[in-house]
């Protein structure tokens, strides 16, 4: 993953931080990722304990993925798509995880 | 007269000493030297190989190499093996209708390596090598290599493509690295929609997914803070294109809904037949290199019932996947190729445990080759009264494998690229013993 050379061969000369449209596709789409988010206990306890406050609940998955708060717009991109027709607040919450997980910061930063 | 032969020896001599010390220029000499010696062309015919991978070891005695008139300890209740459309060649009686399209392929009766266990059968059938210190990768992530995106490969999804479980490190890229495993598909083509990995996420419906895209654009905040970062405008081209493959025309290539139900139904609608279909749609769209993973075959109980089950489906699966690809006309340039890593035992075990099955069977078993160069309608080597031992032209793998390189265009004995600096041929010894093919090539 991310440009890193093989377990067994170690070689420094194939380290480069490009990603590559495999990985990408594995972080967007694959069951795997898909799975830990859905299952991931922790998205689960913030859900109930953040349910009747939607603003707070996006607060605590930015600071959980990514340590911090969001910005005012971030928050209203965040709102707004809890709102999108056939997303409910569960499937909203999952896929702000995803997305979070899908951004450069994440990526790049964590 | 001496004087002539003198004059031709030194003229070879000469020509031999010329070529080899090229050695830079490896591939143009020992061909040049080998094509005055052998009136084969050496043209590439084949652009795509399918491998049906019998996973576990088919029986031999009941596909391919029927042996009638040897009672019930060889052949139980599978005694009665039928014509195909080939004068003189009978296959077993639960392939009817690969017994119809008996011209479009030649069956290998005695391929031969010895071995009796999984793993290292698996590994040398589809390799070449014997275990060592080196992980050799497979011929479909050595054809992945050579005719992938570094050779003017420009389809929409991976060169080497599994349906659908991978087999792992016994069929794999060994030391050419990650960027040659092949791309297994998961899901179940039998199933609506085919959950390609990474391609159909399975309870995502379009909708949300086109909606989350747009959320996870709205905010990247470090992408949109540094907008001429190198790195990040890779990033999104990657992602682009990650979500071209999601949304685009590869989404379309796995579709099956995309067929009609009549060649639906005529595959056989089931994970082989429908396996097959999809393996057909991939060649078409020009993918070099496709295994189906037919499990199952590994009988060591309940060996005639499972053959009662499976053997139809097989013959279904296989049979339609040759016309279809005649009829499309892609047969003369797609190998199909049909094998597993051993066959099984020719004496029935009756007693118990089994209760009627056969057991591992690598000392001798059959193997069938299809289109892409390889002449149909024909018979190689052959296998004593009981299908115990080989009787004529003995075929390693190598020398299977070397065939299939060379019908592709590939110098078996040119040197294998890799990462490692090691200083191997692709195919080293396909020429082993009575070498490869050429009987029908």
């Amino acid at each position: 993953m991310f440009g890193r050379p093989s377990r067994d061969t170690g070689m420094h000369t194939e380290r480069n931080n490009k990603t590559s449209q495999a990985q990408q596709l594995h972080l967007l789409n694959s069951s795997s990722v898909q799975d830990k988010i859905n299952k991931s206990w922790r998205l689960r306890n913030l859900y109930r304990y953040a349910r009747g406050n939607q603003n707070r609940m996006i607060d605590m998955v930015y600071v959980t993925i990514l340590s911090r708060p969001p910005t005012p717009a971030e928050r209203n991109a965040a709102g707004k798509y809890f709102r999108v027709k056939g997303i409910g607040t569960r499937n909203g919450t999952i896929d702000l995880a995803w997305a979070l997980i899908n951004t450069k910061e994440f990526l790049y930063r964590h | 007269m001496s004087e002539q032969q003198t004059t031709s020896t030194t003229r070879r001599d000469v020509m031999k000493l010329a070529l080899t010390g090229a050695a830079g220029a490896m591939l143009a000499g020992p061909a040049g030297l080998r094509a005055a010696t052998t009136p084969r062309r050496k043209v590439a015919t084949a652009k795509s190989v399918i491998q049906i991978w019998m996973w576990g070891g088919p029986s031999h005695l009941d596909t391919f190499d029927p042996k009638p008139g040897t009672g019930h300890d060889y052949c139980g209740p599978l005694d009665k093996p039928i014509k195909t459309n080939v004068d003189g060649v009978m296959i077993g009686q639960l392939l009817p209708m690969l017994a119809k399209q008996a011209d479009k392929y030649a069956i290998i009766r005695s391929m031969t390596h010895g071995i009796n266990a999984h793993e290292t059968a698996s590994y040398l059938v589809q390799t070449g090598h014997e275990p060592g210190r080196q992980v050799f990768p497979c011929i479909g992530a050595a054809v992945s290599l050579l005719k992938g995106f570094d050779h003017g490969y420009k389809g929409l999804v991976p060169p080497y493509i599994v349906l659908t479980r991978p087999q792992g490190r016994f069929s794999e890229a060994g030391f050419l690295g990650p960027k040659y495993k092949p791309f297994a598909t998961g899901g179940d083509p039998n199933r609506d929609p085919f959950a390609v990995e990474g391609i159909v996420a399975k309870g995502i419906t379009d909708q949300r997914q086109r909606a989350r895209r747009k959320l996870l654009g709205s905010l990247d905040a470090l992408g949109k803070a540094m907008p001429n970062n190198a790195d990040f405008r890779q990033f999104d081209q990657c992602q682009g294109k990650a979500y071209d493959l999601m949304f685009g025309d590869a989404r379309k290539l796995f579709d099956l809904t995309q067929e009609k139900d009549q060649t639906r139904e005529a595959y056989g609608r089931n994970t082989f037949g429908q396996s097959c279909l999809m393996a057909r749609r991939l060649v078409e769209h020009g993918v070099p290199y496709v295994t189906i993973n037919y499990t199952g075959w590994d009988t060591h109980k309940q060996h005639f019932e499972i053959m009662n089950r499976k053997l139809p489906e097989m013959d279904r699966g296989m049979a339609t996947l040759l016309s279809d690809l005649s009829d499309r006309g892609l047969l003369d340039s797609t190998i199909v190729w049909w094998s597993g890593e051993f066959g099984r035992g020719p004496k029935v075990q009756w007693n118990p445990p089994w209760n009627g099955g056969r057991s591992h069977y690598g000392a001798c078993f059959s193997a069938v080759l299809a289109g892409g160069g390889f002449q149909g309608g024909r018979v190689v080597g052959a296998s004593n009264k009981y299908g115990t031992e080989v009787a004529e032209r003995p075929v390693y793998p190598q020398n299977l494998l070397g065939s299939i390189y060379e019908r592709l265009g590939i110098d078996p004995d040119g040197p294998l690229p890799n990462k490692r600096g090691l200083n191997v041929k692709i195919m080293p010894n396909s020429d082993k013993d009575k070498g490869r093919l050429t009987e029908i090539m």
